[in-house]
């Protein structure tokens, strides 16, 4: 490396460990800015803040109230994974199987008759939690689940089931978890996106509108991975420069940042000034960084052994290396477009889905607890609803004249939790003797919703965004913490 | 408290509601009869636990619809006052009023309310407790209150203030000086010194047309010496037609621009002629197109004398190039007035979707009169050709000919499958009507299939059958149609009193009847009064017994069935069935819901061959996306909650109320759009103006007077310069609503010209530099860092409009940014680092951020790294080259030391092993980096 410059990245480096480590420093003046701007402080602060201010909306700050999750991982079992053979045994149906049941509920489409699941439930762990056989490893950590049989949605199609479960609005543009989880707690790693999302093979549907940051600054938005690629260029956009290697690059940040500190001097160290030099240098390491943490090839045997093979290893453990960098919002989806939608042969799909995730599902809850990591984690497993108890009827133009699969069934479904706080080993509420309906200590989504918040250290009717003439929240006028979950 | 326990066993909580709720009443007990206004926890209380239990379960019967019992439930006023049996509400005494004993369903009652269920207890108790606060009734305003909103600044008048006395008179050479001046001196603050020239000229640059100045137009502008030097350069700018470009980019922020649709499943979700209401924007600017004009055209140029030039319908993009929501229409129309709303007039209507709007005077009658207005217009399935005249070439005549056919095709499709159905329901109406009578005219009824199966029907067309009768039964129109009528009369009728009082309807049938003749179907009235009528089946079978009358007669008539029958009477009640407007006639507008799941999907792949074809079309032929008046306007119905399947009253097509004036008149032309229009830049005018003004002034200084440019609501915060806001748009308007004449007044200013130097005292004072000491440093934008980024490099192409163009990875054709193509649903992660604005609604401003993706694009991508190597290509060849790349992309010389650094940079050995761009290219990237060149001072 050359001469002079040395000292600079010296100070930079130590500056940049200031920023990342307070949240304050000289950007912070700046922040304030935007912080009024967008409702998270108010009244004083706002005369305070500097008019044209460019700040990093994603400096880490802490929550009002206190949280006991930092950070959240969603598994999205996209197209609607079947409760009742899963997380929620009904042997009721078994017994009524073939048989009329005494209230059918209109769904999409029209179902017929109950249909037994085909899977065994087997009581696990000290807890006694029943999880059936598809989900025989994730079981083992059934001690540390928290599972919500009592989970229900307002209509059972997917893209308005979808919204609501990530944006808390079915039809219109609202900003997902994920983006109010960045706007309010920023992230802890700023060489790293904050907020990621990662789906094999391409979208799910209703694509990139399941993490959008819609009225939010745009740089609260999920940044897509497709993780059926490895290489780390084509998940991070521009993180490899091809015009000039580490040692070039190096020496022209040195030349920029010297450019600059004269600019800057000229203009009596203005902090958008200051923070645009800062976010170079940021830049310079996140493109090492983000490529060391995408790496999962640098784990330890053994541990590449316990995620299992598959995409859903590599990406169930490359989120894990993402959390320990600070990382403060990952969504897993299961697989392009809707994977686990059986209206027919539910049974060899739904084993098949369930194989490809559930070991590294258990790897990952195993890994994240030997590390410390899972008390401060909170994850959360859900689709977008579930699925009926009714066998699905055949449909001109739809499930080829089988019947051996479930329509969507939004009226009850089951989500679980791990860490972040929640209750280890437990269930809440329960769905009707067949697995139809939510009937007891029943959870809306805004009420899921409310509690993840809660968890994080917000309270969901005070955490607001202003915009177009009204103060806007994750849950709108609804949703209740559910403090029966709450450890 | 006892009293909420006394219910026993109450979980934690109900506990804590009740202590939360009871501190409440105490906070409410201080305002006793809640004459005051209510404490912000009461009106909170009130929100959440009262207003939407009196909206859901009691307004029904007692509300804006219908009044049981004389009673409305739906204001306070209305609630003291009571109905028949007595006052409602006796605030404070719970044991007194007659809405609490109602609702406690006690055993030795008679009155209990609602009838069917009794409320659940947390819902009583939060009501009881609401009537013992005093009963706190929302935002009520009073008599104060509403002063206060009549009087809020931006529903007034243009004032016209004088202008202010200043000390320093030398400095206030315009009025918009003094206007700021004047201010300053009064917050004891000092403008800043001019800035200089070169920094003039690269601002003025910039702010006009989006790339900055070359080193030799900088050289001249410090020459000249003549004293309008700079007038000169803003005219000189504001004639370039890259002016359009930049400034027209503006308006998509507002107009929420995107080439697509957004999300919408399987169809094709490119708007393959969006790019012509891109450039009409661009061309409008460029014309200094009058504002009023502009705004016109936009939202009705189909109602516009025709001129002989059709370019202007491509205005009206800006209502269609929109989200789709998947063809939700109450979303699209919703957006579109959101749009007309927030991006005109600074108005948020669309809070008032769902209820009156909480703090602005916008009731929800005023959304659903806009709402008629858009309801009320299509937009055609053949846009119109905006390049017609000339003569066609065979590639041309070609595709016009391949659309023609794919069009063909698919509309041959949908009326074959719609012949289908009509010709069943005539045949067999009878027995579908009496079908999806059967199950409730409940399209998702379980028992449809087999209901269908009972009489051998096909279970789409009972859905399709209850659909129509359904919604024409609900229609506002129903109420005075002969057929419809006496369904809704019977309809109405309490199930357990059907028997007692069917006599009375038919009393008033005749009634009606002998008072205008005609008014009921005499078919009709004959075969009710004839039968045995004990409840709603035997209505729907007279109605089933009279239309098998009208098939039996169309049968008989054999081959002379396509002619009228003999009979007037029987004739008239088919026309009425099934005739053109017939009840049971299908509109165009019902098509999709004629087709099956399996038909559905053939009829998406016609559309989409139609769709391919537009698509290839896109580039040579140019479309408008018009919108044009339904044949006959829609009459709106306010939706209860927002909810499009509880249709309230019938409102007018009209005005916002509050922008009115007292005498209101319904719009009268087809769907109003035009008079919605006209109103806007009419009635409107003063607001109008103030808030383009305003857009104007914050697109030039990054701050504007009225701190939310598309939210002037009461509750907004009030203009840090009122008087010069009011100048200004005063000013545009007596200058024929001209922006480019506004630029001038603006531009010519001395605050504009201010330097943008940071001063520590005014720092301290002001930090927000809301008294506009200086002129705001500003970061480029996404566009104007692009466009720089190639003028200086050499590269940019100056091409005008057409079809958008891809910028990604792939490829990145050096065409202006606001060429490029915009995926409003996945858009590329540089658009976004780069806080460029979301198209999912109309943008109010845009955020500015700096996070590391912005770096790492200027650092890493080849679009950077080619055009450096470009620039250096070109500079390579001059006798000093550190000079060359400097005047490129600085506009200046290096000083000395600047020199040495860069000398010493290329001097500096080549890493071994790494790839190696020129030396010069990378210090032209360098330059390319700097602040210097990312900001304007």
């Amino acid at each position: 490396m050359s001469h002079a410059p040395d000292r600079l990245t010296d100070r930079v480096a130590t500056r940049r460990e200031m920023l990342c480590r307070s949240g304050v420093g000289f950007g912070s003046l700046a922040l304030g800015a935007l912080m009024t701007e967008t409702g998270l402080i108010g009244g004083s602060a706002r005369a305070a803040a500097p008019a044209t201010s460019s700040p990093n909306p994603l400096l880490p700050r802490s929550a009002p109230g206190k949280g006991t999750a930092k950070r959240v991982v969603h598994l999205f079992m996209n197209g609607g994974m079947s409760h009742v053979d899963t997380f929620d045994p009904k042997p009721a149906l078994t017994k009524y199987h073939g048989k009329e049941v005494p209230s059918n509920l209109p769904t999409e489409r029209k179902t017929g008759a109950a249909l037994g699941s085909p899977f065994k439930f087997r009581k696990h762990g000290e807890s006694g939690l029943e999880i059936s056989e598809l989900f025989e490893r994730t079981a083992q950590m059934a001690d540390e689940l928290c599972v919500i049989r009592s989970m229900h949605a307002d209509v059972p199609n997917h893209e308005p089931s979808l919204m609501l479960m990530n944006c808390g609005e079915s039809r219109q543009a609202r900003p997902s978890v994920g983006s109010w989880v960045l706007y309010g707690l920023g992230t802890e790693n700023q060489n790293l996106p904050g907020f990621l999302v990662m789906c094999p093979g391409g979208y799910p549907i209703a694509e990139s509108q399941n993490w959008q940051s819609a009225f939010l600054p745009g740089v609260f938005q999920g940044t897509y991975l497709d993780t059926n690629n490895t290489d780390v260029e084509k998940l991070i956009a521009h993180i490899r420069n091809h015009g000039a290697g580490p040692r070039t690059q190096r020496a022209q940040l040195d030349l920029l940042a010297e450019l600059n500190r004269e600019h800057l001097e000229r203009r009596k160290h203005e902090a958008d000034l200051e923070s645009r030099i800062q976010s170079f240098e940021l830049a310079y390491r996140m493109q090492s960084e983000a490529a060391e943490a995408f790496d999962v090839q640098r784990e330890p045997q053994h541990v590449l052994d316990l995620y299992g093979p598959g995409v859903h290893a590599r990406q169930l453990l490359a989120t894990r290396r993402l959390l320990e960098r600070g990382v403060r919002f990952v969504q897993l989806w299961h697989g392009e477009g809707q994977p686990w939608d059986h209206h027919d042969d539910l049974e060899t799909g739904h084993r098949t889905l369930a194989r490809q995730c559930d070991q590294g599902i258990a790897a990952f809850l195993f890994d994240l607890k030997q590390r410390g990591m899972l008390d401060e984690t909170l994850v959360l497993c859900t689709g977008e609803f579930g699925r009926t108890p009714t066998v699905e009827l055949p449909t001109p133009g739809a499930n080829a004249g089988k019947m051996n699969g479930r329509d969507h069934n939004h009226y009850g479904f089951t989500a679980w939790m791990a860490g972040g706080g929640v209750k280890k080993g437990h269930v809440h509420g329960a769905t009707d003797e067949l697995g139809f309906q939510a009937v007891e200590d029943k959870v809306h989504v805004h009420d899921l919703h409310a509690t993840m918040l809660h968890l994080l250290g917000f309270d969901h009717e005070k955490f607001t965004f202003h915009y177009a003439g009204r103060d806007f929240r994750l849950t709108d006028v609804h949703g209740r913490v559910v403090h029966e979950i709450v450890a | 408290m006892t009293r909420f326990n006394a219910h026993g066993g109450a979980p934690p909580a109900r506990l804590l509601l009740g202590l939360v709720v009871c501190s409440l009443a105490t906070a409410g007990a201080a305002e006793p009869g809640g004459d005051a206004r209510p404490s912000p926890e009461a009106v909170a209380f009130f929100e959440t636990s009262v207003r939407p239990v009196l909206v859901e379960s009691c307004q029904q019967c007692h509300g804006p619809e219908k009044q049981r019992a004389d009673l409305r439930v739906d204001s306070r006023e209305a609630l003291l006052k009571g109905g028949s049996l007595g006052p409602a509400v006796v605030p404070g005494d719970p044991s007194e009023s007659l809405l609490v004993l109602a609702l406690s369903h006690a055993e030795d009652e008679d009155l209990k309310m609602p009838p069917t269920e009794r409320l659940p207890d947390a819902q009583v108790e939060a009501l009881t407790r609401w009537v013992e606060m005093g009963a706190p009734w929302g935002e009520a305003p009073s008599a104060s209150d509403a002063d206060a909103v009549e009087n809020h600044w931006a529903f007034q008048p243009l004032a016209d203030a004088p202008v202010p006395e200043v000390r320093d008179r030398e400095w206030a050479k315009t009025s918009i000086d003094a206007r700021i001046l004047a201010k300053l001196e009064a917050e004891g603050l000092t403008p800043s010194p001019p800035v200089d020239r070169r920094s003039l000229l690269r601002r003025a640059s910039i702010d006009l047309i989006g790339v900055p100045p070359t080193a030799a137009e900088i050289e001249a502008f410090e020459r000249d010496e003549s004293p309008d030097a700079f007038a000169k350069v803003v005219d000189r700018l504001l004639a370039s037609p890259m002016y359009g470009e930049r400034w027209g980019r503006h308006w998509l922020d507002v107009a929420r621009y995107a080439d697509t649709k957004g999300y919408v499943f399987q169809e094709e979700r490119k708007y393959p002629y969006a790019f012509t209401y891109r450039d009409y924007v661009v061309d409008a600017f460029n014309n200094d197109k009058p504002f009023d004009r502009f705004v016109v055209e936009q939202i009705a140029a189909d109602h516009l004398p025709d001129d002989g030039d059709p370019s202007k319908l491509a205005a009206m993009g800006f209502l269609t190039v929109g989200r789709r929501f998947l063809q939700d229409r109450n979303e699209i129309i919703d957006d579109r007035i959101d749009l007309v709303t927030r991006g005109l007039m600074g108005m948020t209507v669309a809070c008032a979707r769902c209820h009156d709007h909480k703090f602005d005077p916008i009731p929800t009658d005023d959304y659903y009169s806009l709402y008629g207005v858009f309801a009320s217009s299509i937009e055609p399935a053949e846009l119109p050709r905006l390049d017609n005249g000339g003569e066609e070439s065979a590639e041309i005549r070609e595709i016009e000919a391949q659309l023609a056919e794919a069009r063909k095709n698919r509309d041959d499709y949908k009326a074959a499958r719609r012949a289908e159905v009509v010709a069943d329901l005539q045949a067999r109406g009878s027995l579908y009507l009496r079908a999806a009578h059967d199950v409730n005219f409940d399209l998702r009824a379980q028992n449809v299939d087999e209901r269908a199966k009972r009489d051998d029907l096909n279970p789409q067309r009972v859905r399709i059958a209850g659909r129509l009768w359904k919604t024409r039964l609900d229609a506002a129109a129903a109420e005075n149609d002969p057929v419809l009528a006496p369904w809704r009369l019977f309809r109405d009728l309490p199930k357990d009193e059907f028997s007692g009082k069917a006599g009375e309807v038919l009393a008033k049938l005749d009634e009606r009847e002998k008072a205008a003749a005609g008014s009921v179907h005499p078919l009709l009235l004959t075969t009710l009064r004839d039968a045995s009528l004990s409840g709603m089946d035997d209505v729907a079978a007279c109605y089933a017994t009279l239309l098998a009358g009208v098939e039996e007669r169309l049968d008989s008539a054999g081959d002379r069935r396509g002619e009228p029958l003999a009979d007037a009477a029987w004739e008239s009640l088919r026309v009425a069935i099934h005739g053109p407007e017939g009840l049971l006639t299908p509109k165009e507008a019902d098509d999709r819901f004629l087709i099956d799941r399996a038909q559905r999907e053939e009829l998406r792949k016609l559309e989409q061959a139609v769709a391919d074809v537009d698509k290839k079309a896109a580039g040579k032929i140019r479309r408008a996306m018009v919108m044009n008046d339904a044949p006959e306007p829609t009459e709106p119905r306010v939706f209860i909650r927002g909810n499009a399947g509880r249709p309230g009253k019938v409102v007018p097509r009209q005005f916002l109320q509050i922008l009115s004036g007292p005498d209101r008149k319904p719009f009268e032309k087809g769907s109003g759009r035009l008079e919605l229009a006209e109103a806007i830049v009419g009635q409107a005018a003063p607001l109008t103006a103030r808030v383009i003004v305003n857009r104007v002034w914050r697109w030039h200084f990054g701050e504007g007077l009225v701190d939310s440019p598309s939210d002037f609501g009461v509750k907004s915060d009030p203009p840090s310069h009122p008087d010069l806001l009011d100048d200004l748009a005063a000013g545009f308007i007596a200058d024929g609503w001209s922006i480019k004449g506004l630029h001038r007044r603006i531009m010519l200013s001395n605050v504009y010209q201010q330097a943008s130097e940071l001063r520590e005292d005014c720092l301290e004072k002001d930090a927000r530099n809301r008294w506009l000491w200086r002129f705001n440093r500003q970061r480029l934008d996404f566009e104007a860092l692009r466009d720089s980024i190639l003028a200086v490099a050499g590269s940019l192409d100056l091409a005008k409009g057409g079809p958008s163009v891809a910028f990604d990875g792939s490829s990145n054709p050096p065409r202006r940014t606001i060429y490029g193509f915009i995926d409003r649903q996945n858009m590329d992660g540089v658009y976004r680092s780069f806080d460029f604005a979301v198209p999912d609604s109309t943008n109010p401003k845009r955020f500015v951020t700096t996070v590391p993706q912005q770096a790492l694009f200027l650092m890493n991508s080849p679009f950077v790294q080619s055009q450096a190597r470009r620039l250096a290509d070109d500079a390579a060849g001059a006798g000093d080259p550190v000079v060359a790349v400097y005047e490129r992309v600085l506009g200046r010389r290096p000083d000395d030391r600047e020199r040495s650094l860069a000398v010493a940079f290329l001097d500096a050995p080549a890493a071994e092993g790494e790839p190696e761009a020129p030396p010069l290219a990378r210090l032209a990237q360098v330059l390319m980096l700097t602040n210097e060149f990312l900001y304007v001072d």
